[in-house]
């Protein structure tokens, strides 16, 4: 393919994914999760006072958050040239779009093949967890993985000048902008271990650079997250998120799992990479310059994969990050995968059914991919807070005064302080909240228990005044009201899709 | 000329050295006194305190004076010394002073130590601040606690061991006062003294003997020492006990880790690195995970030679990227100088407060001299030492059978809900007051307002709130109502 047709389809690509976003996107008024709406309050107090807010008087009844505001500072600037609501649904899509055009320029730096490239590039538009996870949410990731993959461009030429400073400027971005910047720290550690037992030179540059990576992020996370790894010690890790919870974000990676969320295509071309660039004797043997370079490239991406592979195993990285980070680099090694598999077809009987082939695998993973993706996406934006919801959480202020705490689901948190702007008892923001079992234990009970006086003590001890009962929290407990209503302890104050329950007892 | 130039960098060095150590170490007292009315910092600061000042007015006692189950008292040297500059200064300006005093002695003593191995000035120089701005090291020496004593013995033993003149027969006492401690201690003595000497072989022999025969009568009367923790099994367990940054109290600096990683990446290229010292660091290592980990004061000595030497060895390296070379090692020395601050802001602001001591100062004040005060045993040392009054058992690990059941039964009074099990125990040991302290309020005791003991004295009649302030609620307990 020529140089000119190869733009023609990348910008195809790139056009057809970021339509795609904006058609999921703007299909809901509202994001699909509740911690968007967590950044979208950092984003829109910053846009009043000029700070973040470090102390939220809302979430937990007030606490402390423990954040880099970079990316709230960020939104906060680029949406003052517009609608809020807009800009935040369009903005992360463009940035998560972005990946595709790195994706090209990165794995055509490596292989030096343009049709490898943009073959790896159309695949990366259309991986399924980074699709459902940067769509309809207000992310980090959105900005954070482009921007990983861009410094990978640069770091992979670091001996070039121009790259040093790029590398400079975006790692300390990466740094403030995402702790899980550092799966891939770890990984250019594992790379260049990598290379030790293969006999092969790692750049100095390249040393050099790790060595003040990691010195800059550990400096930065410690002085950043001091009070609570004195408080939670290693249990930072899981963010403090209690016992009950974990497995909604820590669990078990396996092969389906993968396949759904990765796709067949580069889940199969990567693994053969990292087998025959790590076990094939034939690849380490060779000795030529060209082949050299790309076992280099190719040491640099399972560095990062071992590392992302062994945080999931051990459950000590969030499921979705690191599927995310684990999903995007087998695509590029599916880069080499697919060149490998193409020139081996050259030298068989098979060759002249290449094209044939070549249309297999695109369909293959159109099924495997692209279809998955739609999928989710449409079950993502299904799981969205519905309007009514929003419509009663906006009117709640008219029955709660601004200093009453409404208990609610934990799920339900964010919603209740960005809305209607009340004190909950709790949210998923767990770091430096110090009762975090017992506060889901009471919430649990409260759903669940069949005594008013139980409740009324569970109330009590978090001075809470109302009891929000949303869609989630029905189906969730199996509840469509409180057993232990009445008009004395318990008074139904709202009923519709969400009840409403106001705390009259002492 | 050039031996002027020589004195005249000695005198520098000395100069800076001295004048950083004084800085540093009077940080603490300096703020303690302007923001916690002179009152020191820590709880085992007021056992301390308190011993000091009854061994020198009556005598070495055989029991805890001031708890109700008789606890037996260990002699600590240190308490005379303590309670003689007590006397002179009085005890709570004294017990902030000294452990500033000893860190400087100690660090004066470290730096003459190090010119075995760093015979260079400059070298030996950056190796004494590395201890001076070590978390351990500041920890050690900003509470008036035994380790600072012990550290300030060792190293002033084997200074003067180290010494040419008269003055060298002077370690054979300091030296001797280990005995009073731990046994490790004088094994580590012997080992230093075996480590270090060279020429001065009958006085460290006079010594290795009497340290030697001190293990030996304790082994025979004592038994081999039990271990603390197996961390092989927690492997968290190490982390958290090892790094200063992530809580652990005699912990070391992740970046003065880093910086020892690299120095013995060099030391071990250039074959710098003897057989001696890898015995005594595997000695020493072993000793703060399984035994205490305040032996990592010991331990610290090595890591912070060794991180000065990582520390000088990258500045002389030749980078291909020279500015990251600089952001590299401003970023390493605002690592370790991190470490250190945290560690002094940490001390600084530590508890008792102003607050907590009003409370004490209430009791006694307003109660008779002979009535018995519960509370958390590990706020046991301040009240004894605040309130003169007696608390049932004081904040060391229990001992005997007796010291258990009283352990166990404080705590199952603090979580008790029922008035006939908490007015038995009360009955029992002739409990007056009850202090509740803030602090266990907020996870040390209890997580929330009303749990346990809390229940019982807000609604029960037993209890009589006294005294109340922002820390502390004193109850009394009313026993006409039973």
């Amino acid at each position: 393919m020529e140089k000119k047709q190869i733009y023609v389809l990348l910008t195809c690509i790139i056009v057809v994914s970021f339509a795609l976003r904006l058609y999921f996107a703007f299909s809901s008024p509202y994001f699909s999760d509740d911690t968007s709406y967590w950044h979208l309050r950092q984003i829109e107090f910053i846009k009043d006072h000029a700070y973040p807010q470090f102390n939220d008087p809302l979430s937990f009844s007030g606490r402390l958050f423990l954040f880099s505001p970079i990316f709230h500072y960020l939104f906060a600037f680029l949406t003052y040239i517009g609608s809020t609501w807009y800009l935040t649904k369009v903005l992360p899509n463009l940035f998560a779009t972005a990946l595709i055009p790195i994706i090209y320029v990165l794995v055509n730096e490596m292989t030096k093949s343009r049709q490898i490239a943009v073959f790896t590039a159309c695949i990366a538009a259309f991986i399924p967890i980074y699709f459902v996870e940067t769509v309809n949410a207000l992310s980090v990731r959105s900005l954070s993985i482009p921007l990983t993959f861009l410094f990978l461009y640069f770091f992979y030429n670091i001996q070039k000048q121009k790259n040093k400073t790029w590398c400079i400027v975006l790692v300390c971005i990466l740094i403030f902008l995402d702790p899980a910047s550092l799966v891939i720290l770890l990984g250019l550690v594992v790379y260049l271990f990598l290379l030790k037992i293969s006999y092969m030179e790692a750049k100095k540059e390249e040393k050099e650079f790790i060595f003040f990576s990691l010195l800059l992020a550990l400096w930065f996370y410690l002085l950043l997250y001091k009070s609570s790894l004195v408080r939670h010690g290693i249990e930072i890790l899981w963010q403090n998120i209690p016992q009950q919870m974990i497995d909604k974000y820590y669990f078990d990676i396996t092969i389906i799992t993968s396949i759904y969320h990765i796709g067949i295509v580069p889940l199969i071309f990567g693994l053969v990479v990292v087998f025959f660039a790590l076990f094939e004797k034939s690849w380490r043997v060779n000795e030529h310059q060209h082949h050299k370079e790309h076992r280099k490239a190719i040491y640099m991406i399972i560095g990062i994969i071992a590392v992302a592979t062994m945080l999931l195993w051990f459950k000590m990285i969030e499921f979705s990050v690191g599927l995310l980070y684990l999903s995007i680099l087998l695509v590029i090694l599916s880069g080499f995968g697919y060149m490998e598999f193409h020139e081996y077809l050259q030298k068989t009987k098979a060759k002249r059914w290449s094209n044939w082939i070549f249309t297999g695998v695109f369909l293959l993973f159109i099924v495997s991919s692209v279809v998955p993706t739609v999928h989710y996406s449409n079950e993502r934006i299904a799981s969205t807070i519905t309007t009514k919801e929003v419509a009663f959480l906006r009117f709640l202020p008219e029955i709660a005064r601004e200093e009453d705490v409404v208990l609610g689901l934990v799920d339900d948190g964010h919603y209740i302080e960005y809305f209607a702007g009340r004190k909950t008892v709790a949210d998923t923001n767990f770091l430096q909240i110090q009762d975090t079992k017992q506060r889901l234990e009471d919430i649990n009970t409260l759903f669940t228990t069949q005594s008013k006086i139980v409740a009324t003590r569970i109330m009590n001890k978090y001075n809470a005044k109302y009891i929000y009962i949303s869609p989630t929290a029905k189906k969730l407990y199996g509840i469509d009201y409180l057993s232990y209503e009445d008009n004395d302890c318990f008074r139904l104050v709202y009923v519709g899709d969400v009840r409403l329950y106001e705390s009259t007892c002492k | 000329m050039r031996q002027t130039t020589e004195q005249k960098q000695k005198v520098i060095a000395w100069t800076l050295l001295l004048l950083f150590a004084i800085v540093l170490l009077s940080i603490i007292p300096f703020f303690r006194f302007a923001q916690y009315g002179g009152n020191p910092a820590g709880g085992i600061s007021y056992y301390h305190m308190r011993m000091g000042t009854y061994v020198i007015e009556n005598g070495i006692p055989e029991f805890d004076p001031a708890t109700v189950i008789e606890q037996e008292y260990n002699f600590d040297p240190f308490h005379i010394v303590l309670g003689l500059m007590g006397k002179m200064i009085g005890i709570s300006t004294a017990a902030i002073l000294l452990p500033s005093l000893l860190g400087i002695i100690t660090i004066v003593c470290m730096y003459n130590i190090l010119q075995i191995q760093f015979p260079i000035r400059k070298q030996r120089l950056l190796v004494s601040i590395f201890i001076l701005i070590s978390p351990i090291f500041l920890r050690v020496f900003t509470e008036i606690t035994t380790p600072a004593w012990i550290s300030t013995t060792m190293a002033l033993g084997i200074f003067c061991l180290l010494q040419k003149t008269k003055i060298k027969w002077a370690s054979i006492p300091l030296l001797s006062l280990l005995l009073f401690y731990d046994m490790f201690h004088s094994v580590i003595a012997v080992l230093f003294i075996w480590l270090i000497t060279k020429k001065e072989k009958k006085v460290a022999g006079i010594i290795s003997c009497i340290l030697g025969g001190g293990i030996l009568v304790k082994l025979i009367t004592g038994g081999i020492p039990r271990l603390g923790q197996f961390p092989f099994l927690k492997p968290m367990y190490i982390v958290q006990t090892f790094f200063a940054d992530i809580g652990a109290t005699y912990g070391f600096s992740l970046f003065a880790i880093i910086l020892t990683v690299i120095g013995i990446q060099y030391m071990w290229r250039d074959h710098e690195i003897k057989q001696k010292s890898i015995a005594l660091v595997v000695l020493l290592f072993a000793l703060t995970i399984f035994i205490n980990p305040f032996y990592g004061v010991y331990l610290n000595i090595f890591i912070c030679a060794i991180a000065a030497t990582g520390f000088l060895r990258l500045t002389k390296k030749e980078w291909k990227m020279e500015k990251l070379r600089n952001i590299t090692l401003f970023l390493l020395i605002l690592g370790v100088v991190y470490s250190g601050t945290a560690v002094v802001a940490k001390m600084t602001t530590s508890s008792p407060t102003e607050e907590m001591i009003e409370g004490l100062s209430w009791i006694k004040e307003n109660t008779d001299n002979d009535i018995t005060v519960l509370s958390s045993p590990s706020f046991s040392f301040l009240i004894q030492e605040q309130t003169e009054r007696k608390v049932v058992i004081n904040g060391f690990l229990a001992r005997g059978e007796e010291e258990r059941e009283a352990r166990k039964d404080i705590s199952d009074i603090l979580g008790s809900r029922r008035i006939d099990k908490t007015m038995g125990i009360v009955d029992k040991y002739g409990i007056d007051y009850i202090i509740i302290f803030e602090e266990m309020k907020t996870g040390k005791i209890w997580d929330t307002e009303g749990q346990g003991l809390q229940f019982l004295l807000e609604n029960g009649v037993n209890f009589k709130k006294r005294f109340e302030n922002n820390k502390v609620t004193v109850w009394e307990v009313v026993r006409d109502e039973l």
